[in-house]
């Protein structure tokens, strides 16, 4: 009896456990909302990013918020008025700096004359990271239907110690430089030598990378949501609190990714703050068990004055930041399942043959041009 | 699949040439030479001595058949043969016998009592008009044996599954942890196993039901009026009892299936005056899932349920008996929601029951009797997370005990009344969290204050005959609830959201002190005109109030969901359903048809805020919102009682609605305060159910069941948030998944030997959702980055064919 039982309940679990597959929704998607996102820190300055997000049928897109005036309102009596830097996102005077115990409230009106304001936000100080580690961890990021491996990550893990006599929460950001040696990628057409300008030529539907004239790094930016309260830990040091799953960045090609060198910003947030993000970072990692997360609106601490109705998704917070680098060399990680960095092989333009001087030879070599994803500047903290 | 289909000719086959076999040697018997003898007898009732009227005598399993007449004598003549004999009337335990007739006899039979108080009766037949005649409403009786004869997945017989094939009762799907009655959440509903409650009625998470199916004697289902000595749960109230032991033969039954062994015993351990019942049931079969595939090497699961029952006839005035039942699970899983410095890479849930009853009976005279019992109930999930690297588990404990005392009187003075009153007192104590870090010196211990509560009712019912076309039942309750101390009670600022912010002042109440109380009257009005002998016109009225609930943010609550009860913040449901229906008999009581319609509106059902977390939460009034449900729904139902193919056919339309608004605040209230459809709101319901047994040694079974699809919530948009999608959610349910259906076939063949010995054999070949539907049981969505993916869960979605084997050993 018992092999039949065995093999019963093998299948029971099939059908239980993993009988997940697509489904196509008939979306008619209808909204039309602002969406709030800044934080008063110490030591990172103020920005604030002012969208609406509209929704309609099964698409949604972003418009920046333009035009708005922005102001944040400390504590103390004092105003910081911010300008707009670029569509939509506001900037406040590179001397502002964030006061721990200090509380901030932003209060913008926008063009329509509607006028929102936050709640009311006290900065914390964030304790010191007192140690950063890594483990290479091969099958680390698995597809979206969750069977197979897709990349392999490099985890990242923090120790510190928690305050006692005070409730802390945490959020953590990371920021992660990895060598890039590609600098310009032209479809249907040629980098020009002179402008590095795409010129395009009829009827080609080539696409050319092109190489970096001069060392180059890829900035990347964490968008996974990892928050902790110390509720159940209050007063103990935290060990090994995973902060970052960094995919195995590659150029591919011949290309060598020889480390990442990745900076950990460990912010310490309000309550509010701490169950805002956790509802945030729930509502996208449903897993259809059980034991999800019930939808519900993703609506923060900030509210239009003259109507508590609208609903507004965003947060604006405080944290108090502390800061550790941490330099990874990959190349013991061969094995790695790799994440290239354009989503496919590079693809350069063939070298052009021999020419005499005075013509060129091809292909050309882009610049490395600074970006908020892109520093030619070699970042503090890498070692080779 | 050309497999599968051959296989079920094959079966057809094998039943067809079965089928003819035994008619065959059947008309070969009847062929015998004979000669009449008479047959009489008198049938009494055992306690009182009471002749039995209209006491069914069925012969040769109802070849022919009588009645007994008002002095509860029978006579008939017939031919020189073996005979079988069965004699049954409703609410008393049928009396069976076997005999050769070769001269004339005469029986003396003496049924068990009618009252149910005393011994529980297994009800063979319904009384003919017992559908018309009864002032209650919405009471549904169920025959065990009817659930044995239903398609069961996997060959675990399941009361709860076989209890959504009744008008009026949904789930929200394959794994749900209990069942909807008429707009109620699964919380609403009383389960009682002898008297006992059942905070938890499934196993691994709502796949089979914790009932030992076998030690089950007799259900009853109240979705309408519920008698007045229940109380404390706002829908509905599910009566189970466990079989009294046989107290002068030795039986043993069992059964073995795919998924879990069963082991029933009755001891007798005095002749005639004490017997003692054991039955167990388990699945451990985990070890498997190890050969299973990647993902699920991680899982874990098994369970089990034992039961005993110690029944004592003291003399013919007093009955004692003690009941036990435990009830196990362990399931472990990949990691769900972990705590923060746990390195951890599964979850285990482990939650168990033990419950003991203690039942005295005492009939001071044939007019009145006493039925004193005495519960203890305990109910204890805890989540275990075992830590990486270590042999240590981090565990997250709670647990609920009930203890309760209760006397209930039963007094006929006369045909015209019948009365029942009584008294009920249940002390609470409910552990909410504990959490015990074990060896983990990065977690503290954290235990969330023990919640104590007593609930004191009265009650009194009065059945009377008004004349001979109109009864009422006339009932009321009176229950008083105290929330006591010690505890913590805080005060909020007037006009905002309870929450950490708003807290303006904390009260502290000693031990045993009451921080609130609640309580009221509970009317449960029924009333029954009888239009002609075989139709009927019911009422109905009842009012419920719920103490005790569960707090849950899932689509159904698990096992290890928070139970909380009324305090200072959280004010008890109370929940009045009216309802009107219409009986009819037809054709000499061949079929049975009738007509309800309810409507029911509750107050303070709970619902969760946005991002609510009730774990180790000490103030549940910070994470729920309560607001107003109303339900109403229409049940048709067909049944056919008699003959080769019996069965019921039956539709429901029903609506579930809440309203939530406890404030202008996105988080003090829901779809911006408008009626939204609850979880369970499946609009149109439509079952089958048909039975064909030609002959006591093999019967097939089909049911069908459709149900709406449950609504989800879709997201009304999306919003990009650094770099990343996330679903913006607006309102809530306006989506619905596919509909639900499924066919179930079982074939059942009864002591295949065809051989009269003690032993009897039976296997039960049962496919489970025949046509491989796939059902869905959840919506969900991913983001990945700025894209995201609806997917679905389906559970059960391909024919699920078992085979079981049940044994009577007598």
């Amino acid at each position: 009896m018992f092999l039949p039982r065995a093999i019963t309940f093998i299948i029971l679990c099939l059908l239980w456990v993993s009988c997940v597959e697509v489904y196509e929704v008939n979306y008619h998607f209808n909204s039309d909302v602002i969406t709030v996102d800044g934080f008063v820190t110490n030591g990172y300055g103020l920005t604030v990013t002012l969208k609406t997000a509209r929704s309609e049928k099964a698409t949604y897109y972003s418009v920046p918020l333009r035009n708005c005036e922005v102001e944040v309102r400390v504590g103390d009596g004092s105003v910081v008025k911010l300008a707009e830097y670029e569509s939509g996102v506001y900037m406040a005077p590179a001397t502002f700096n964030g006061q721990v115990g200090q509380t901030y409230q932003l209060h913008f009106r926008t063009p329509t004359g509607k006028v929102y304001e936050s709640e009311k936000e006290q900065l914390r100080a964030s304790p010191e990271i007192d140690k950063i580690y890594h483990k290479y961890n091969r099958d680390g990021i698995l597809d979206r239907t969750g069977k197979r491996v897709a990349f392999s990550s490099l985890d990242v893990y923090v120790d510190f110690k928690d305050p006692a006599n005070e409730r802390n929460f945490y959020l953590w950001r990371w920021t992660d430089y990895e060598e890039q040696g590609l600098c310009a990628t032209c479809e249907g057409g040629k980098l020009d030598s002179k402008t590095f300008i795409c010129t395009p030529e009829r009827n080609s539907r080539t696409i050319y990378d092109y190489r970096c004239d001069a060392p180059c790094w890829e900035i990347f930016y964490s968008n996974e949501i990892t928050v902790f309260s110390d509720i159940y830990s209050n007063g103990r040091k935290v060990e090994a609190q995973q902060v970052a799953k960094i995919p195995f960045y590659s150029m591919g090609g011949g290309f060598a990714n020889r480390a990442a060198l990745v900076e950990i910003q460990q912010l310490s947030i309000s309550p509010n703050a701490y169950e805002y993000y956790k509802l945030l970072r729930d509502q996208a990692q449903n897993t259809g068990n059980l034991t999800d997360t019930p939808p519900s609106a993703i609506i923060g601490n900030v509210r239009n004055i003259d109507d508590s109705t609208e609903e507004v998704v965003g947060y604006f917070g405080t944290a108090g930041v502390s800061k550790s680098r941490h330099f990874i060399d990959k190349r013991p990680y061969s094995n790695a399942y790799k994440y290239l960095m354009l989503g496919r092989e590079p693809s350069l333009e063939p070298d052009s043959p021999p020419m005499p001087p005075l013509f060129e030879s091809r292909p050309p070599l882009a610049p490395c041009v600074k970006s908020n994803t892109r520093t030619p500047t070699r970042p503090e903290g890498w070692l080779l | 699949m050309a497999f599968v289909k051959m296989k079920i000719r094959l079966l057809f086959f094998l039943w067809l040439t079965a089928g003819i076999g035994i008619a065959g040697a059947q008309q070969r018997v009847k062929q015998a030479p004979t000669r009449p003898f008479e047959l009489s007898g008198i049938v009494r009732d055992s306690l009182t001595g009471e002749f039995i009227n209209n006491a069914a005598i069925r012969i040769n399993f109802d070849k022919s058949g009588l009645y007994t007449d008002s002095t509860g004598t029978f006579t008939i003549m017939l031919s020189e043969a073996d005979y079988t004999l069965v004699i049954s009337r409703l609410g008393y335990r049928p009396h069976r016998l076997k005999f050769r007739l070769d001269q004339n006899i005469h029986l003396d039979v003496k049924l068990l009592n009618v009252a149910k108080e005393l011994e529980e009766v297994v009800i063979s037949t319904q009384a003919v008009d017992e559908n018309v005649a009864r002032p209650l409403l919405g009471v549904t009786q169920l025959n065990i044996k009817t659930i044995r004869r239903l398609p069961a997945i996997l060959g675990e017989v399941d009361v709860l599954r076989s209890l959504q094939m009744l008008p009026g009762v949904t789930s929200v799907g394959e794994a749900s942890n209990g069942v909807n009655i008429r707009g109620g959440a699964v919380d609403q509903n009383l389960i009682l196993l002898d008297d006992a409650p059942i905070f938890n009625p499934t196993h691994l998470f709502g796949l089979f039901s914790v009932f030992p199916p076998d030690a089950v004697s007799s259900m009853e289902l109240y979705k309408g009026t519920s008698p007045a000595r229940f109380g404390g749960r706002a829908a509905a109230v599910l009566d189970i009892s466990m079989a009294n032991p046989s107290l002068d033969k030795f039986k043993l039954q069992g059964g073995i299936s795919f998924v879990a062994n069963r082991l029933t015993a009755e001891i007798p351990l005095v002749k005639e005056k004490v017997g003692l019942l054991i039955t167990g049931r388990g699945a451990f079969n985990d070890f498997a899932f190890q050969w299973g595939p990647q993902k699920l090497k991680n899982i874990r699961a098994s369970f089990g349920d034992a039961a005993a029952k110690l029944f004592w006839r003291i003399n013919d005035k007093n009955t004692f008996s003690l009941s036990n039942y435990y009830s196990t699970d362990f399931f472990q899983t990949d990691l769900l929601g972990g705590i923060n410095n746990i390195n951890s890479v599964s979850t285990q849930y482990d939650y168990n029951t033990l419950n003991f009853t203690a039942r005295w009976f005492h009939a001071f005279n044939d007019r009145l009797n006493v039925q004193t019992t005495a519960v203890f109930s305990q109910y204890r999930p805890t989540i275990l997370l075992p830590e990486l690297n270590s042999d240590n588990k981090v565990t997250i404990g709670s647990e609920i005990l009930q203890r309760q005392a209760k006397t209930n009187f039963n007094y006929t003075p006369n045909k015209a009344h019948k009365i029942e009153f009584g008294a009920n007192m249940t002390h609470y104590q409910l552990q909410p969290g504990t959490l015990n870090p074990g060896a983990n010196d990065r977690v503290n211990p954290l235990r969330v204050p023990n919640e104590y509560g007593l609930e004191l009712a009265l009650h009194a019912e009065d059945e009377i005959s008004i004349n001979p076309k109109t009864t009422v039942s006339v009932g009321l309750r009176y229950s008083y609830f105290m929330a006591l101390g010690p505890a913590a009670v805080r005060s909020y600022a007037d006009g905002s959201p309870k929450s950490e912010a708003s807290i303006i002042d904390s009260t502290f109440y000693g031990s045993g002190k009451p921080l609130q109380t609640y309580g009221g009257f509970e009317p449960r009005v029924g009333l029954r005109y009888t239009i002609d002998e075989l139709s009927s016109v019911k009422l109905g009225y009842n009012l419920m109030r719920q103490y005790l609930q569960v707090v849950s943010n899932t689509t159904t609550p698990l096992p290890t969901s928070r139970w909380k009860m009324s305090d200072a913040h959280i004010r008890p449901q109370v929940s009045q359903l009216w309802t009107v229906g219409y009986f009819k008999n037809l054709k000499n009581n061949i079929y049975e048809f009738s007509v309800e319609a309810y409507y029911r509106a509750t107050q303070n059902v709970l619902d969760f805020k946005p991002g609510a977390d009730f774990l180790l939460q000490n103030y549940i009034e910070t994470q729920v919102l309560q607001g107003r449900s109303k339900s109403y729904g229409l049940e048709l139902m067909l049944t056919k009682k008699k003959g080769e193919m019996t069965g019921w056919v039956n539709y429901t339309y029903s609506r579930v609605f809440n309203l939530v608004d406890e404030g202008p605040r996105f988080n003090e209230r829901i779809n911006d305060g408008k009626w939204y459809p609850a979880n369970f709101d499946r609009p149109h319901n439509v079952n089958m159910s048909f039975n064909f047994s030609e002959n006591k040694y093999h019967s097939l079974s089909l049911t069908f069941t459709y149900g709406t699809g449950r609504p989800y919530t879709i997201p009304n948009g999306f919003v990009s948030f650094q770099g990343k999608a996330y679903p913006y959610y607006a309102e809530r349910n306006q989506g619905r998944i596919k509909d639900y259906h499924r066919l179930d076939f079982s074939w059942q063949i009864n002591n295949p030997t065809l051989k009269d010995k003690r032993w009897i054999g039976s296997w039960i070949f049962t496919v489970y959702n025949l046509y491989g539907r796939k059902n869905q049981y959840s919506v969900f969505l991913k983001t990945q980055g700025t894209a995201y993916t609806a997917y679905q869960l389906q559970i059960f979605a391909s024919p699920i064919v078992s085979l079981a084997y049940n044994f009577k050993f007598m």
